[in-house]
């Protein structure tokens, strides 16, 4: 395998510039419908429109009518982009290959502007053979064997499904000792290595500097940021003392000040995207939701 | 390194605060039964020790009861303080391969009807009112055009019943018993409940 993937160099440069988005949750329909002009595109989680039946199963996955119809009138209007969380790019069991080719189903009727997935695992299989849900995205050993792994799988996503591939960095909780690299060292190479571009989760990346002590610039100044498609911003909440990604309502001024700091070293960044859970849209409200966007936008539009 | 053993392990960690704090306490027969090395095992032992492991446990059993309380919240009212024991009980029963809310829900209503059927839940009103919040859930999930009325069996008055709990009481007095239908018709814009029959 090259150390660097030339094929895919030019794709980012070729996002289409999409501006300020909103992913979906089930409180977004009404505002979705009546802001319009709020947002630029939507980013979906595929995996939230369907039930998954299982491997056995034949439909294994069964679309929910009523997502379905959203779907259809947001696609008709604006841009849409996939957000997996079912890859399962860090597990060591089988890779699922089916989900990989319903996604692509996905792509050609939906025509996403890029995908992307986490630097995780969702699903272990157990001592008995049979696949279990992890619970949370697991983060992953920052490991030569893991990387190989994950590359490699990325590369049959990539052969798989035409869309330009983003990889998101992780938020996690525990220190995992002697790893073979950093996360930045991780991505950068997974990057390098298979050509697909990272989707750079800020949110995350506070959470974890403050979690971990360590400076969020710093982190994000490892990163090869010409490889970043996309930025999320969020807000979060404590349990206990600990800083959690609950994208619990308005994005916290820190991560403000971390995306004004990277935007403009992102030359290919083609998208910003508000992430926020659906419980919280009572605090937020319609006002708020515009407020997040409208500062989103302004930052974009400082180096767009 | 076993990537999949040291997988399995964290996992099982992850879902056992027990298990946690039975290896920060030095037990490593916790880490018996999975094919790990030495860096696996050390990990393992480094990171039960860190505070974010009780958070990653703590989101573990959030992001299971997630579902079920977002879909079935009348049914986890009902079933009150034995709400933690049952749904600890289900996720030691069942495997599940995806926390998708809609199969996740379906699966622990099909856990707490056993758990009727053996007599191992005392709360009179659960059974009728899980099988109501399960027909809303089947027509928000529908398209336009395959929703219409569904006819939902009580045993009491559900008029008496469903006031008091959509404000998260108990009926002050126990409802009259009989049979009575709950019809929730979707036929229209919005969903609407309506009660039908007395015994």
């Amino acid at each position: 395998m090259p150390l660097t993937d030339t094929s895919r160099a030019g794709t980012l440069r070729e996002l289409p510039k999409l501006g300020v988005g909103l992913l979906y949750n089930p409180s977004l329909p009404e505002y979705l419908r009546n802001h319009l002009a709020s947002y630029d595109y939507l980013s979906i989680i595929p995996d939230m429109f369907w039930t998954d039946a299982g491997a056995a199963a034949s439909p294994r996955f069964v679309e929910l009518p009523s997502w379905m119809e959203m779907l259809e009138w947001v696609r008709a209007r604006k841009p849409v982009i996939a957000h997996n969380i079912g890859m399962s790019l860090g597990s060591a069991g089988p890779f699922d290959t089916d989900y990989v080719a319903h996604l692509r189903e996905w792509h050609r009727r939906y025509d996403f502007e890029w995908h992307s997935d986490h630097l995780s695992f969702v699903r272990v299989t157990g001592a008995e053979g049979h696949d279990h849900n992890a619970g949370l995205a697991v983060p992953v050993p920052y490991d030569r064997e893991v990387l190989e792994m994950i590359a490699a799988r990325i590369e049959s996503v990539q052969e798989s499904i035409e869309a330009p591939f983003l990889i998101e960095n992780n938020v996690y909780f525990v220190d995992v000792p002697d790893q073979d690299m950093t996360e930045p060292q991780f991505l950068n190479e997974l990057s390098a290595r298979t050509g697909c571009g990272i989707l750079l989760d800020l949110h995350n990346v506070y959470a974890n500097a403050r979690n971990h002590g360590f400076d969020a610039r710093s982190f994000v100044g490892e990163l090869d940021l010409d490889r970043v498609g996309e930025i999320h911003i969020a807000g979060g909440s404590e349990i206990g003392d600990v800083y959690t990604d609950s994208h619990a309502g308005p994005c916290p001024e820190p991560v403000w000040e971390l995306l004004e700091w990277t935007v403009p070293q992102a030359p290919n960044l083609a998208g910003i995207t508000f992430e926020f859970h659906d419980s919280y849209y009572p605090l937020l409200k319609a006002e708020g939701i515009d407020a997040e966007m409208t500062r989103a936008r302004a930052v974009w539009g400082r180096s767009h | 390194m076993s990537l999949l053993g040291y997988q399995q392990a964290l996992c099982d960690l992850i879902a056992s605060p027990a298990s946690c704090l039975q290896l920060r306490g030095g037990d490593t027969a916790v880490l018996d039964g999975y094919d790990l090395d030495d860096r696996d095992r050390r990990r393992l032992r480094t990171v039960v020790s860190q505070r974010g492991m009780s958070t990653a446990c703590t989101l573990y059993r959030v992001n299971r009861i997630t579902p079920i309380f977002t879909l079935l919240p009348l049914t986890c009212f009902l079933l009150g303080d034995d709400l933690i024991g049952e749904a600890e009980a289900f996720w030691q029963e069942t495997v599940a391969t995806d926390l998708q809310f809609s199969p996740e829900a379906s699966r622990f209503a099909a856990f707490v009807r056993q758990r009727i059927e053996e007599g191992a839940v005392d709360n009179p009103y659960v059974e009728e009112v899980m099988e109501l919040e399960l027909a809303l859930n089947r027509v928000n999930f529908a398209g336009r055009a395959e929703r219409g009325e569904t006819r939902v069996r009580f045993r009491h008055d559900p008029e008496a019943l469903l006031g008091p709990l959509s404000r998260r009481q108990l009926p002050p007095e126990p409802p009259a018993e009989g049979e009575f239908w709950v019809v929730v018709d979707a036929s229209g814009p919005e969903v609407e409940l309506r009660a039908e029959g007395a015994g």
